[in-house]
């Protein structure tokens, strides 16, 4: 535990929030929480007390994730705290809440239900990068602990190390402003991020600009019956990764991009378009450390915002899709483009009379921006690609899983081993896409298990059922 | 090991106790999960509907405040001393439930209490039409009774300096506003100004002697641009 004094020091650290983390305070309502979730399941039940001890060893390497937030007149601010954070059982919907203005509680939680260790983070604390530091580094605490014969490290033999400073912003080592401007469309878009890029095609510097939205264009947008307590509907489906791969491959393209094909075609096939809608748009968060490399934990992305409009005869097929998202993927990734473009988000954020704007203010105009955001957006995507543990952890732990909470269809996807897990989240009733994206999947031979959160009163009841 | 079920429907391998699938709602083949062994995801109870309380709560207040203007037009010779003292009261009260409840955001809620409750004064005299009460006794009652409060809670229950000093001197200078009543004549009895100033003052003396550095870094965060 802290000592009376190490906790007063402590309390006074304190950090403005980082460039992207402030849309996620202003963006953030009932259904859409601004959380996201990092699971893992392993091969026996989770034992709590276990589990405690490797979150405190874990804890008091990551002081980012001590932090509380508050805020002040003109911007939020990061401050640490003396907070010992205590694992929990997981019996509350996924990703409610963690951040109340009224409350001066840890952005993080760490839950267990049966197998299952979940960790669960508000966004303006960390992306899903930094996120999943730390879940590695608690699995691997957890294991060692667990499954002392299994050889891993025991954790107080490293346990001087801090793994995530609490005050390094990667945008403003990176980032500093330059003169420019930036649409509050990019500053307002919301996801976690895609990590890892190996199976991107090549991201060359291009001079072609980047499309932009067609003027007077038809977005589809997904809607739905809210859910009656607005949890979140979530989704998870497993499959092996191989023949995903081997799908993408096949097309010429990266799985992000079939995936995101393959959610179009689901939706397509399933919702008549309204007023003749013929473009659907996707948001893909690009991990911004694998361009400007840093060991900083807190929110380091970009936004990619990708489209294709279903016009005519040859744009419908998956190939064509594909072709299309594809071709504006690889435009926008490249270290040129990503910097231009981060340095006008942070020169817009550094912006002298907008600076002085006071909080509440900023807040509301970030909040009808991003309404108007996700208007123009069909799906926000995230794909944090293959993730490796420690050879010890990998022997105990059977599969990850991902997902964040959505104000429209959100897919979020990670491959631990040959398991890929997709997790389609919305604030909906409906699971008709859902299925159709099964049914594509399926269609090309590939072998789908599902699990489903329950929503509604009906489905509640009929879960605590006997068999 | 998790029991699963087939949905012929759409061709998925389904966990958990669904009957018919969680997707394309068709029937599922297989056997069914044991009831002892938990779900994935757990499944609680529907919380109470939000915006309908939301909705109760806005309705019962407006009662609240109709009721009370009625009872003062309909009892109009009410002592505005009386009246005075069991404002007091009532605020000394709101302030500990305020700290009883909210323990860590109390400041922020003591520092609207005075503003409503110095607002529904004037308006009451406003509507009521009545001798002057809200200026000469009820606004320097309130910002007193929030003072000594405030002072008292925060060193009854040690809350930390850091957290609520800045939005705690805002109450405290509240409390300075009477002053100008008192110079701008609007008051017929001076003494409720004064004790609330003087209660004021000391205050703040005590805040810019003994903690002057906390305040200032308190300061320096909120005020960050």
């Amino acid at each position: 535990m802290t000592g009376p004094k190490a906790a007063r020091d402590s309390h006074r650290t304190w950090v403005r929030l980082d460039n992207a983390a402030n849309i996620f305070l202003a963006a953030r309502n009932e259904a859409d929480t601004k959380v996201f979730r990092l699971a893992a399941d392993l091969d026996d039940p989770i034992v709590p007390e276990v589990l405690q001890r490797a979150l405190d060893h874990v804890y008091a390497r990551y002081p980012l994730f001590s932090a509380v937030l508050r805020h002040g007149i003109f911007w939020y601010y990061l401050q640490q705290s003396p907070l010992q954070p205590r694992v929990g059982e997981d019996v509350q919907p996924s990703v409610t809440h963690i951040y109340r203005s009224d409350s001066r509680e840890l952005l993080f939680r760490v839950l267990y239900r049966g197998r299952r260790i979940s960790l669960e983070v508000f966004h303006a604390l960390t992306d899903g990068t930094g996120a999943l530091w730390f879940l590695e580094d608690l699995l691997t605490a957890y294991v060692a602990l667990r499954y002392p014969e299994a050889g891993g490290d025991r954790p107080a033999d490293d346990a001087g190390a801090v793994k995530q400073e609490f005050t390094v912003d990667a945008f403003t080592h990176w980032f500093r402003s330059r003169k420019g401007r930036v649409s509050f469309a990019d500053q307002a878009a919301a996801a976690v991020e895609t990590a890892g890029l190996p199976d991107e095609p090549s991201a060359e510097a291009t001079d072609a600009p980047r499309r932009r939205p067609t003027p007077g264009r038809r977005v589809v947008s997904v809607q739905g019956e809210p859910t009656p307590d607005l949890r979140s509907r979530v989704v998870e489906l497993s499959l092996p990764v191989g023949p995903v791969l081997g799908l993408a491959r096949a097309e010429g393209v990266s799985m992000t991009v079939l995936l995101a094909a393959l959610f179009f075609a689901s939706v397509r096939e399933v919702r008549e378009p309204r007023r003749r809608e013929d473009t659907m748009t996707v948001s893909v968060p690009v991990n911004l450390r694998q361009f400007f490399p840093t060991s900083s934990g807190r929110n380091f992305f970009a936004t990619t915002r990708l489209e294709h409009t279903f016009g005519g005869d040859g744009m419908t097929s998956l190939g064509a899709v594909c072709q299309d998202l594809a071709e504006q993927f690889a435009r926008q990734l490249t270290r040129e483009g990503l910097t231009e473009k981060m340095h006008r988000l942070v020169a817009f954020e550094r912006h002298p009379v907008l600076r002085f704007f006071p909080r509440p203010l900023k807040d509301r105009v970030l909040a009808v921006v991003n309404w108007l955001n996700n208007r123009g957006l069909t799906l926000a995507m995230s794909n944090l690609g293959r993730v490796a543990l420690p050879g010890p952890t990998s022997e105990h732990v059977r599969g990850l899983f991902f997902h964040v909470s959505a104000a429209r269809p959100q897919l979020c996807a990670i491959t631990y081993g040959e398991r890929l897990t997709i997790t389609l989240t919305s604030p909906f009733v409906e699971t008709d896409y859902h299925a159709a994206f099964v049914r594509h999947l399926r269609s090309h031979g590939i072998p789908v298990q599902v699990d489903a959160t329950r929503v509604t009163e009906a489905e509640i009841s009929a879960g605590g059922a006997p068999a | 090991m998790t029991a699963t079920k087939h949905c012929p429907g759409c061709g998925s391998t389904v966990l958990g106790r669904w009957r018919s699938c969680p997707l394309c709602h068709g029937p599922l083949e297989g056997v069914l999960q044991a009831a002892d062994e938990p779900e994935t995801y757990p499944a609680p109870p529907l919380r109470f509907d939000r915006r309908q309380l939301r909705k109760v709560l806005l309705v019962f207040s407006a009662l609240a405040v109709a009721a009370s203007f009625a009872a003062q037009v309909l009892v109009p010779d009410l002592m505005a001393p009386v009246r005075t003292v069991w404002l007091s009261i009532a605020t000394l009260w709101l302030v500990v439930l305020a700290v009883a409840r909210r323990r860590r955001h109390f400041t922020g809620l003591v520092l609207w209490l005075v503003v409503l409750l110095s607002g529904a004064a004037v308006a009451w005299e406003l509507v009521t039409d009545g001798p002057p009460w809200a200026v000469t006794w009820a606004l320097p009652a309130i910002c007193t009774s929030a003072n000594l409060a405030l002072g008292l809670a925060g060193w009854v229950v040690r809350l930390d300096p850091l957290e609520h000093i800045s939005k705690g001197l805002l109450v405290v200078l509240l409390g300075l506003v009477p002053g100008i009543f008192v110079l701008t004549g609007w008051v017929s009895v001076i003494t409720p100004s004064l004790v609330c100033v003087g209660i004021s003052v000391v205050m703040l003396a005590a805040i810019l002697v003994l903690r002057h550095r906390v305040l200032w870094q308190a300061l320096q965060r909120r005020l960050h641009v």
